[in-house]
């Protein structure tokens, strides 16, 4: 299966993104998402169109991630400047839901201990299951940043009722390179998602927060 | 229909440029070099004989059905055997369920059931002695009815939650292992997922659970022998397990799981050691294997892995189907397909030493569609696979794997004669 889309009209398109957003700065990072219409879909009798990539090039750097951690990796995350709870931290919110709410609201995502993960249903409720931020494990074997960089690389996509997935692939202080990376990544896992394929891709466009959508396809 | 793919393969240039990406692209770059062989789409899938192998269990085809209109998915299915007696429930995209009954020779069209609505799943009630005359049929539009197949008035008994104004659209449920309770798992609805109970012999709603997914829930599976212990699973990626004697939901709630994907399917197994085991399909084509006891799943088999364990070429990508237990030991099979030419690859694959490694196990052959879901009884290892050309159809164990259905003849007992169709030609596709 090969791409639809060329190289040139990819790299024509994200310098595009990029040189609007440098003539237009905004006073915040603006997004570069990647649109997707599709064709031929039936949403009453497809499967479902739903799921994570995990991208090369981290698209959302300023993403929060918290570590809820046991005593060793308390010490590395502090070392790392990385927020981190203990176990005493997590007792103190007393399975209170406001507080877990609250909590879940200030991070992206939350990263775990084993010995941690398994208390976190009695020690905070459903709180964060409901705020759909059930952490990951951390393991003693894998580095902390690198953990956190996977994280902030895996991007979530999901089609809802209309025939159309957005995607936050990047953003526009990315290299050209990279973004391109990204979104040809994207647009091959996604396409090879799809029972037809290209067949069923109607559209394809990438546009920064504020900026013109772009066509690629 | 011919797949003109462009040829030019220059964009997957720009992942060269980094050694460890992602599988996906590199299968991507893999495919697209050998794409200046333009891919007829039909032609039959191209069987790589390199990788040629001696599947583990022939299998034939011993029975096959069509739905006679258009453009009829048969998306989920439920059988029950008893002796050489085998019922089929098929939930069809077009809100009607249709019961098979498969017998020595003999096949009879027994009823359609009906709902406003998408069936989102169809369950047998269970016995022992006779084949089951209860039927589930769950559906989008809020409600769980109970057929009885003997009776004339066929419907018995509909579950639902009015509790408000409007009932919540229903996406999967389960019948508890003592045929007590009913679960069924919703959509967002209002902003949240529910999980809701039934008491089957008064229709009681019982109670529900809201707080504990974020997006719509995709599945849910009562422990096939603790009538405790429930799972649900979610396109948020978080499976949940459940105490359901508990009587508050914080104090229900035992563990959760982080798949970081999206739940389509979850499984219950039992190992060895009779340890609990659940299996997640996920939207994005991996396996996930987890023991309850770990916070980490003890396998992920990736849809790479799965991909070029199939005996066809170029690697395609599979779609995984379903994943069944084989004996009683809890080793698992996974039945997977790809998405070249129609779907009419079918096989499925031993996991081996706990994943991630796969073996091939069987083919099954002149199968003539994309298969959406099956059943397989591992006593006498029979599979049933029903999908989008609205074919059903029955598949026994058997050293002659090209006796197809054609030679109509008198096929043993075991192994079910063809039914004749009568709109043989009008292929959906």
């Amino acid at each position: 299966m090969s791409s639809k889309v060329s190289k040139d009209t990819l790299y024509e398109a994200v310098n595009e993104v990029l040189s609007q957003a440098k003539i237009h700065k905004k006073r915040f990072l603006q997004t570069v998402e990647l649109q997707i219409g599709l064709k031929n879909y039936d949403p009453q009798k497809d499967k479902r169109f739903s799921g994570t990539i995990k991208l090369k090039h981290i698209p959302r750097p300023k993403m929060k991630v918290c570590i809820l951690g046991d005593q060793q990796h308390c010490d590395e995350a502090e070392v790392n400047k990385v927020p981190f709870m203990d176990v005493e931290a997590l007792k103190k919110l007393n399975k209170n839901k406001k507080l877990v709410k609250k909590l879940a609201k200030r991070y992206d995502a939350f990263l775990a201990s084993e010995a941690l993960i398994k208390q976190i249903p009695r020690l905070l409720g459903p709180g964060l299951n409901k705020a759909g931020k059930f952490p990951g494990l951390l393991s003693h074997q894998e580095s902390m940043n690198m953990k956190i960089d996977e994280v902030k690389a895996t991007i979530k996509f999901q089609m809802k009722k209309v025939l159309c997935l957005c995607v936050a692939v990047g953003h526009v202080d990315m290299k050209s390179d990279e973004l391109a990376h990204n979104i040809h990544l994207s647009i091959n896992f996604l396409v090879s998602l799809l029972k037809k394929h290209w067949q069923n891709v109607k559209s394809l466009h990438i546009k920064s927060t504020m900026g013109a959508p772009q066509r690629l396809y | 229909m011919t797949l003109n793919f462009i040829t030019d393969t220059d964009t997957s240039e720009s992942s060269s440029d980094g050694e460890e990406t992602s599988n996906h692209s590199s299968v991507n770059e893999e495919a697209s070099l050998e794409e200046d062989v333009v891919v007829d789409f039909n032609e039959q899938p191209v069987f790589d004989s390199s990788k040629e192998i001696n599947y583990k269990i022939k299998y034939k085809q011993a029975f096959e059905e069509v739905i006679i209109s258009n453009d009829v998915y048969i998306l989920n299915l439920d059988a029950h055997k008893i002796g050489q007696s085998l019922r089929i429930a098929t939930a069809l995209s077009n809100f009607t369920c249709n019961i098979y009954d498969i017998d020595a020779g003999c096949k009879s069209i027994r009823v359609s059931l009906e709902h406003e609505k998408k069936i989102v799943d169809v369950k047998f009630g269970s016995s022992n002695t006779q084949l089951s005359s209860i039927v589930y049929t769950g559906s989008k539009d809020g409600t769980i009815k109970l057929w009885d197949l003997r009776k004339k008035e066929k419907c018995v008994s509909v579950f639902k939650d009015d509790t408000d104004a409007e009932l919540k659209p229903l996406s999967c449920f389960d019948v508890s292992c003592d045929g007590r309770f009913l679960v069924a798992g919703t959509e967002v609805f209002k902003d949240d997922a529910f999980l809701l109970f039934w008491d089957i012999r008064t229709t009681n709603l019982l109670g529900g659970y809201w707080d504990t997914h974020q997006e719509d829930i995709t599945q849910v599976k009562f422990h096939p022998t603790e009538d405790k212990t429930v799972i649900s699973g979610s396109t948020d990626g978080i499976i949940n397990l459940f105490d359901v004697t508990q009587t508050t939901e914080q104090d229900a709630l035992q563990s959760s799981f982080n798949t970081n994907s999206s739940v389509a399917n979850l499984r219950w197994f039992k190992n060895k050691n009779k340890d609990s085991i659940i299996s997640c399909v996920t939207h994005t084509e991996d396996v996930q294997l987890w023991h309850i006891t770990d916070s980490s799943p003890y396998s992920i088999i990736p849809r790479d892995t799965i991909s070029s364990s199939m005996n066809v070429k170029p690697d395609l990508f599979s779609q995984i189907i379903n994943c069944h237990q084989t004996d009683e030991n809890g080793n698992i099979m996974l039945l997977v397909g790809n998405d070249n030419s129609r779907g009419e690859h079918l096989q499925s694959l031993d996991v081996i030493n706990h994943g991630p490694e796969l073996s091939p196990r069987s083919l099954f052959k002149n199968n003539k569609q994309i298969v959406r879901c099956s059943w397989y009884d591992y006593n006498h290892g029979i599979m049933v696979t029903g999908g989008e050309a609205g074919i059903l159809n029955v598949w026994v164990p058997s050293d002659d794997e090209n006796n197809s259905v054609d030679n109509t003849g008198k096929c043993t007992l075991k192994e079910l004669p063809k039914v004749s169709l009568k709109n043989h030609s009008s292929k959906p596709y």
